[in-house]
């Protein structure tokens, strides 16, 4: 196809002008606000009690080069937790406390080591039922009411029901700009790379909330400014590119996302608990005001993650996607020792397989790969498509 | 009267013969294991006596430690590495609280009181942090394992070599020089993994001064350093480290008779 | 060849259902099974395989009674009281290792995209299923107490006898509290009164009571054991305390349980009886091993090495009674309360503080934890349990292997492990 080639500048400069994350989100980056740190891990975690407790919910995303920790856990122990552990011991985040989740074993044996080894930052485990329906919401709901009260601990300040209810519409009004976000990124994979994606989720869950979202609304307005002057249409070669779904857990690999983004492949859909695992569905503010009872359904209710009872439910949430989104191609990424993510992979094969989708298949280690290696295997899985 | 300490290596024999009454050392062997373990334990035996000029008969008591400690036939007892290399590091730095000795397929931290070892880790079932993933590493770049050293201590820069399993490494490492990166650089990346593995089992075993390093690895000063930037601090070398393990054997045979 | 290898060859050479179900049939023949019983030589281990076998030939044989699989923590109890025959594939996954099968079902497991990190017992019992080796269930049952696989493996074992429908998870949660009993009491009671219903068996209090009498009858006799135990130092020949597993757990409200455990109570009674007389030949230099975690259940030198060495492993953490006694008006809530008594749900302290009270109560000189490769939750926490015995100068040595494939361990590290830990306790 030919372009002129004024118009293919134009759309240089915008790429770059769009992919300049730090430009858009200065005020997020060099944030003023002075509120302690909360510390959480998992995407269980009510981040609305965190703020309305007066304190900013950070996710602790480790990244350290793991030394120290590898003394505190064996060998084969999920690589997220020991280089959270890691940054946990180096005291490098600064954090007021921390939350853990029962989300599997290894989080709770790394609650318990925090517990025993990290004294002077008090820190709490939320407990989260594997099962769905009214009876876990209550007694969610009920165990949130602790959180909350540990929280109010940690200031000597009460939390009030108003406080609550902010706390919700913001998170709400993050989540749903997430969400737009992440449509249009779909929509306009030429303009919008994928590591420019993920910064943008990691910046969500590590930033004051308030200064986040305005950044994030007029990052998608200008955005939606520029595709209306139709300068995507330009590029029309991603139409025939296919689309791929990235299933994994905790994956945060910057390295994988800059590769994938030099790649000719379009993320249509992902299932991730570092994007839509995050920011999918809403807290239904209605007549209702216990405001706890309905944090819980939310987060019990939202697009599950493999730690769940119900393996099944995952699995058609997943063939709603791959339906609803066109996908060709599922790359499956697990962080090596992550149980109940690896044992989800035998019958999302088989799905797959019913449908006909070609699976990749990769376990690794946490910010820690050989880029070599796994280039090959992702290039050559987007060559068998 | 002497005795005698053999210890059979997954990769090296060493045998050491011992003075009874002055601790001396008369002679000592360093013999490649093979595969018959059983018969470089003799052919390293023979050596050494015909080295001090010694007959078996001088020889009061004998026993063997190493992966073919067991089936040696004139050894009075067999006991574990572990013991051996903590009562000749102890015989040669008597306040020694941790013991590190690396060798071809194991490495072991030694956590030592008052002499004698009260607590010890071994590497996992992989090769990684040990002497042979690195002479694995030597063949992958067609460099000599003395080499190591002098190129640790002449470079400044590393690449991280971010795979631990040796497979992996060597697949990785021939990929660096694929991408026409600098051999030295490499090596020093490789020295690093090893120390690190080796720092992170000192860790759990608790750090402890003052701190020996025994084994064929220990002669690799460049792991030596790296592991004393890791840890913070200084380690003895002896002087003859693969020894070590046989000398302690040595030295626990005279409790013998 | 002795009927036990007579055995293990053929099954080896025929791992199919049919061929399994033919040799229980022969073998729960009263005469056989007497047979069979006598080639042990203890007492302990002459019950615990006439009832294995019994239970086994149960759940392969069609009759009345539905098939429920279970995980282990779970409280059989329930099982009994409704009339499911419990079939436990993690303790078969223990006999793939046993019978030498392991390999077979692992590599069918790995061709299933199951990982070769996760754990072995998992594993191989998944692999089992993919070939078609284990009976077909009525019933998936599970719990989340103690690890997460349990959960995963068995929801897959559902998909794949195509009865996600019958498949139920019993949600421990994290803390003992007043809402975690109600959140668990009504779980328990509802899976019941669900299976009730799907297989026309009714619940009747009054077996229910019985089943409950049983269950607290087998406590009863299991502590009078550990007791004798806290004393006792030569025992049967081949009796190993991390072999009870099936009966500890499936067997829990059968007359079996009871028993075996009073059996065992006899046989080792007169063990010690015999040992008080011969005051003199008691043996001073034995060192007293706690055991933690599990073993390997092929043939291995563990615990030869540790006898040569004059070890004994006097206490296993895995037989310890952490629950109260259960109240027959109240069954539901009972086993709610015994499932969060578990000393592996929640907090590692609560593991921690078995383990010091074992440490204490046998008089220990030093522990094992047997690290199995795949199992998170409790290598998770060996530096925890290190850290915590060696404050009472404890020492203890974390081994690595696995419990169900042998190719995961060299035996030669093994044994140097074990002897170099048995040269500290002697030093
Ligand atoms: N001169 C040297 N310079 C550098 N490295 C050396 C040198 N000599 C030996 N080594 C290293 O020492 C290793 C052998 O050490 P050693 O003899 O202590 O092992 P071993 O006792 O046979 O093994 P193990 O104790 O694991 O069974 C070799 O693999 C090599 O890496
Ligand atoms: S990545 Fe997996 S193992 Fe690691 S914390 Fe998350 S759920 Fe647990
Ligand atoms: S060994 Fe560990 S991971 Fe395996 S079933 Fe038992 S508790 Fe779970
Ligand atoms: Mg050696």
């Amino acid at each position: 196809m030919l372009h002129d080639s004024k118009s293919r500048d134009d759309l240089d400069i915008l790429k770059n002008k769009i992919n300049d994350i730090s430009a858009f989100f200065e005020k997020t980056l060099f944030s003023t606000d002075k509120r302690p740190l909360v510390g959480w891990f998992c995407t269980y975690t009510p981040e609305e009690l965190i703020v309305a407790g007066g304190f900013i919910p950070v996710r602790i995303f480790g990244r350290k080069k793991i030394i120290k920790s590898e003394s505190y856990f064996p060998i084969n122990f999920c690589p997220y937790i020991k280089s959270s552990w890691e940054s946990l011991l180096s005291g490098a985040d600064n954090l007021k406390a921390v939350i853990f989740t029962n989300s599997c074993d290894g989080m709770r044996r790394f609650f318990d080591t925090a517990n025993k080894y990290l004294k002077d930052t008090p820190s709490y485990l939320l407990d989260v039922p594997h099962l769905r329906g009214v009876d876990s919401i209550d007694f969610f709901a009920n165990n949130l009411n602790n959180m909350k009260r540990f929280i109010e601990n940690l200031n000597g300040k009460k939390i009030s029901n108003k406080e609550i209810k902010n706390a919700i519409i913001l998170i709400n009004k993050k989540r749903k700009l997430l969400k737009k976000y992440s449509q249009i990124s779909t929509k306009l994979p030429e303009l919008i790379s994928i590591s420019s994606y993920f910064k943008v989720m990691e910046l969500s869950m590590i930033s004051a909330p308030e200064i986040f979202t305005d950044d994030l609304e007029r990052y998608i307005k200008f955005i939606r400014e520029a595709d209306t002057e139709n300068m995507t249409n330009l590029q029309p070669n991603y139409e025939n590119t296919p689309g791929i779904m990235i299933i994994g857990n905790f994956i945060t690999e910057e390295k994988l996302w800059g590769m994938l983004s030099t790649m000719n492949l379009k993320l249509a859909s992902d299932d991730l608990c570092i994007s839509s695992r995050y920011f999918e569905k809403q807290i239904e503010l209605g007549d209702d005001s216990d405001f706890l009872n309905l944090t819980a359904e939310r987060y019990l209710n939202k697009p599950q993650c493999m730690r769940m009872a119900d393996l099944g439910l995952k699995l058609k949430e997943i063939e709603n996607n791959i339906i609803k989104n066109n996908i060709e191609g599922v790359i499956f990424i697990s962080l090596k020792f992550c149980d109940t993510m690896l044992y989800s992979f035998p019958l999302l094969k088989q799905k797959l397989n019913d449908l006909g989708i070609p699976a990749l298949y990769l376990e690794i280690e946490y910010n820690n790969f050989s880029e070599g290696q796994l280039k090959t295997r992702v290039q050559a899985f987007l060559e068998m498509l | 009267m002497y005795t005698c300490g053999i210890d059979v290596g997954s990769v090296s024999t060493k045998v050491v013969i011992l003075g009874k009454k002055d601790n001396k050392i008369a002679s000592y062997v360093i013999a490649s294991t093979g595969s018959n373990s059983k018969n470089a334990a003799i052919k390293a035996l023979d050596d050494s006596l015909k080295k001090a000029g010694l007959t078996d008969n001088e020889i009061e008591a004998t026993v063997t430690t190493g992966y073919g400690r067991i089936n040696i036939p004139f050894a009075d007892q067999n006991i574990t590495e572990i013991s051996c290399h903590a009562r000749g590091a102890i015989s040669l730095f008597p306040d020694l609280k941790t013991v590190i000795d690396i060798g071809g397929q194991d490495s072991k931290v030694i956590k030592l009181k008052d002499g004698k070892p009260i607590d010890f880790l071994m590497n996992d079932k992989c090769a990684a942090g040990t002497g042979r993933f690195l002479e694995v590493m030597a063949r992958a770049m067609e460099i000599n394992i003395e080499q190591f050293a002098p190129i640790f201590i002449k470079t400044n820069d590393k690449v991280d070599i971010t795979s631990t399993c040796t497979v992996f490494a060597e697949s990785e490492i021939v990929s660096l020089i694929g991408q026409g990166i600098d051999k030295n650089k490499i090596i020093k990346g490789l020295i690093y993994s090893i120390a690190d593995k080796i720092t992170s089992m000192v860790g759990r075993v608790g750090l402890d001064e003052p701190v020996c390093m025994t084994g064929g690895v220990a002669k690799n000063l460049g792991v030596v350093k790296a592991l004393e930037e890791n840890l913070g601090i200084k380690i003895n070398i002896p002087d003859e480290p693969q020894i070590t393990g046989a000398l302690g054997a040595a030295y626990l045979a005279q409790n013998l008779h | 060849m002795g009927i036990k290898d007579k055995l293990k060859t053929g099954v080896q050479r025929n791992l199919n259902q049919k061929y399994i179900r033919r040799l229980l049939d022969i073998i729960a023949k009263k005469p056989v099974l007497f047979a069979y019983g006598s080639t042990f030589s203890s007492l302990s281990d002459k019950y615990l395989n006439i009832f294995t076998i019994k239970s086994l030939r149960n759940a392969y044989t069609d009759n009345n009674h539905p098939v429920g699989y279970g995980s282990l923590f779970l409280p059989y109890e329930m099982f009994h009281a409704l009339g499911i025959t419990p079939f436990l594939p993690e303790v078969m996954a223990g006999f793939t290792a046993g019978l030498g099968l392991a390999t077979q079902t692992l590599k069918e497991a790995s061709s299933n995209w199951y990982s070769q990190d996760l754990c072995t017992f998992h594993r191989s019992a998944s692999g089992a299923v993919e070939l078609d080796v284990f009976p077909k269930p009525d019933f998936v049952i599970t719990t989340n107490l103690a690890c997460d696989a349990a959960q995963k493996s068995f929801y897959i074992h559902s998909v794949k006898y195509n009865i996600e429908k019958n498949f139920y998870l019993i949600d421990v949660p994290y803390e003992y509290s007043k809402e975690s009993i109600l959140y668990l009491t009504g779980q328990i009671k509802n899976i019941c009164m669900d299976i009730s219903s799907k297989s026309g068996i009714k619940l009747a209090t009054s077996k229910f009571k019985e089943v409950i009498s049983l269950s607290n009858e087998f406590r009863k006799w299991a502590i009078k054991v550990n007791n004798l135990r806290k004393t006792l130092t030569n025992y049967p020949p081949y009796y190993n305390g991390l072999n009870f597993i099936l009966p500890f757990h499936g067997l829990a409200g059968t007359r079996e349980a009871v028993i075996l455990y009073n059996q065992m109570y006899k046989e080792l009674k007169k063990y010690l009886d015999k040992e008080e007389k011969e005051k003199s030949g008691k043996n001073k230099s034995l060192k007293r091993i706690l055991w933690l975690h599990l073993k390997p259940y092929y043939k291995n030198e563990i615990f030869n090495i540790l006898e040569r060495e004059n070890c004994r492993v006097v206490f296993e953490e895995i037989n310890y009674i952490y629950w109260p006694e259960l109240d027959p008006e109240r069954p539901f809530e009972s086993l709610a309360k015994k499932m969060l008594s578990h000393f592996l749900a929640g907090r590692i302290d609560n593991r921690i503080n078995v383990i010091l009270k074992a440490a204490r109560d046998y008089k220990i000189d030093g522990a094992i934890l047997f690290s199995h490769w795949g199992c998170r939750q409790s290598n998770g926490g060996a530096r925890i349990i290190k850290d915590s015995l060696n404050k009472l100068n404890i020492p203890t040595l974390v081994l690595d292997g696995d419990c169900v494939d042998q190719n995961n361990s060299s035996q030669g590290q093994v044994k140097t492990r074990l002897q170099g830990f048995v040269e500290i306790l002697n030093s």
